[in-house]
């Protein structure tokens, strides 16, 4: 169990993090609205097929990653969930 | 000075820069005289020609009288008077328009000039316009009544090209028919009219890869005029793409012209396409997301395709939304959500965005599954789960009761299983879902094509 102090620090860091999240994320939002137009003004313009991304090698293995079905994730959700599944049978087998 | 016959042009069925020349406003070369000898008599012609020299003297008075050559050029027009402007621009491609009939291939790309000068001028007077009437209501029903005549005439362009009836197919105008499309895509883009869009998508796949060659069947992209600019296959993938996957919700079909529009994109800097790499990558991340369960590298997106575009607001946007797809970390995925909402409507994602938060509940029930490995999970313990990737605080916990929580819950497992992202059935009454022994979630990834 964390003690007072220790948790409102962490609270402060949490808050500057949401503040700056925010914050990053509005400037986005403001961006997109003032660039809307910007596919409109489309330059007509001719460049040789071998110039094209299609002949940068392996461009789309490169680009996309597909290992997003793996579980092992560097992060306490797991040890959590397994401290609050102890702690919940715990409960219901004293019941 | 040398005597330039327009009629000569229309007798022999061939352009030259010298007729280019004549219809842009903007080359007002002094070394040569444009007359009209043959086909003086025909009326068609005879206004054609008419209406650009008409242009042509406008442009050149009002340089003399105001501006220099030089800011004309850069596309300063705010010295030229509006309201007489605009109406000879328009006169040019309607009179062209009427001499088309007749004509062979020839005739497609100095029409496509006219055109594109027609929607060009409509891009420069739109902020004037807008400018001059302080953004107020009577300025945007100006500039909209603009580029729907704009567009009313170009869509006249394309159906010129797209109904040509020479049985001949090397002269055939069909060959034209992409590009007026691309700038009709752009045009109804501006009037936020996806109607349209819609329409003409329609007409051009009725008439693509019909199977049978007959005369109403259109030459592929590659094969067109569009196929000799590479912009143009770009840009006529990116509304492809942009119409599949952001109105009619078909993220597969959205993935692949959208691929083909980034592939197309050259390598070089020096075309300045980072600003359309990024917007084409906008949308197609989250289709591919959806529909093939990959997700972008960004460091190697930011290395290596926006190289002059550091601190890309992909990575932003991304960044978050990936970390919450890998960890199922659904507070991260909503809070960004949340934060990003006006994005993702202005780049019309908000609905791809949506269907990737299953998705995110799918890889947290996957991760509870991973420490329990019980083919039965109880749905009070997988509360448990859901909990703690919301991060939820003990008091949000007592908003809905314990049942009414696992309802929801419920609902959103049927509906993953229904997806075929979990093998397994509910059982209601035991309060659990039970999942298959063998391989309960499916893989899930699907390579994109090269």
């Amino acid at each position: 169990m964390s003690t007072n102090s220790t948790s409102s620090t962490n609270n402060t860091t949490e808050r500057t993090e949401t503040d700056a999240t925010k914050t990053k994320f509005d400037a986005v939002n403001k961006k997109t609205l003032e660039e809307d137009d910007e596919f409109e003004d489309f330059p007509v313009d001719n460049w040789p097929a071998q110039d094209t991304l299609k002949e940068v090698d392996n461009i789309q293995d490169h680009l996309w990653v597909e290992n997003w079905d793996d579980v092992e994730v560097e992060d306490d959700f797991t040890n959590e969930l397994k401290n609050e599944l102890e702690k919940y049978k715990q409960e219901h087998q004293q019941k | 000075m040398e005597l330039v016959d327009i009629g000569d042009f229309f007798a022999s069925g061939y352009y030259n820069e010298h007729f280019i020349g004549f219809l842009k406003y903007n080359s007002l070369a002094s070394d040569k005289i444009f007359i009209l000898n043959d086909y003086g008599d025909d009326d068609k012609i005879g206004a054609f020609y008419k209406s650009t020299m008409t242009l042509r003297e406008f442009v050149k008075n009002a340089l003399q009288n105001k501006g220099t050559m030089n800011k004309f050029k850069r596309g300063v027009y705010s010295f030229i008077d509006l309201k007489t402007f605009f109406p000879l621009v328009h006169e040019q491609l309607k009179s062209l328009n009427r001499c088309v009939e007749g004509q062979g291939k020839w005739i497609v790309y100095p029409l496509f000039v006219v055109a594109r000068q027609l929607y060009e001028t409509c891009l420069r007077l739109d902020p004037i316009i807008m400018k001059s009437c302080g953004g107020s209501n009577n300025g945007k029903k100006i500039c909209q009544e603009m580029w729907e005549d704009c567009g009313r005439d170009i869509h006249r362009s394309f159906t010129l090209c797209l109904n040509d009836r020479n049985p001949y197919m090397p002269d055939n105008r069909k060959y034209g028919v992409y590009m007026f499309a691309n700038l009709e895509f752009q045009i109804y883009h501006r009037l936020h009219n996806k109607d349209m869009i819609g329409n003409l998508i329609k007409v051009l796949e009725s008439r693509i890869n019909v199977g049978v060659t007959t005369l109403n069947e259109l030459p592929s992209l590659e094969e067109s005029l569009a196929g000799e600019w590479r912009s143009h296959i770009v840009m006529f993938n990116y509304y492809m793409g942009q119409y599949y996957g952001c109105y009619m919700n078909e993220f597969g079909k959205a993935v692949e012209y959208l691929t083909e529009a980034l592939l197309n994109c050259p390598v070089d800097q020096e075309y300045n396409f980072d600003g359309i790499v990024e917007k084409i990558l906008m949308l197609l991340i989250p289709f591919a997301i959806c529909s093939n369960k990959v997700y972008p590298n960004l460091d190697y997106l930011e290395t290596r395709l926006l190289k002059n575009k550091k601190g890309s607001q992909l990575r932003v946007i991304f960044d978050p939304i990936i970390e919450s797809l890998r960890c199922g970390n659904l507070q991260l995925f909503d809070s960004t959500f949340q934060g990003l909402e006006l994005t993702f409507l202005s780049n019309g994602i908000y609905v791809v965005m949506s269907h990737i938060r299953p998705l995110v509940l799918l890889k947290m029930v996957k991760r509870y599954h991973a420490v329990t490995c019980e083919t039965i999970i109880p749905f009070a313990q997988l509360l448990i789960a859901y909990r703690l990737s919301k991060q939820e605080q003990e008091q949000e916990q007592e908003k809905d009761s314990l049942e009414a929580q696992m309802d929801q819950l419920e609902c959103s497992l049927a509906n993953l299983i229904v997806g075929g992202y979990i093998r397994g059935y509910l059982s209601h009454g035991n309060r659990c879902m039970v999942v298959s022994k063998k391989d309960p979630f499916p893989r899930l990834a699907r390579r994109l094509r090269k």
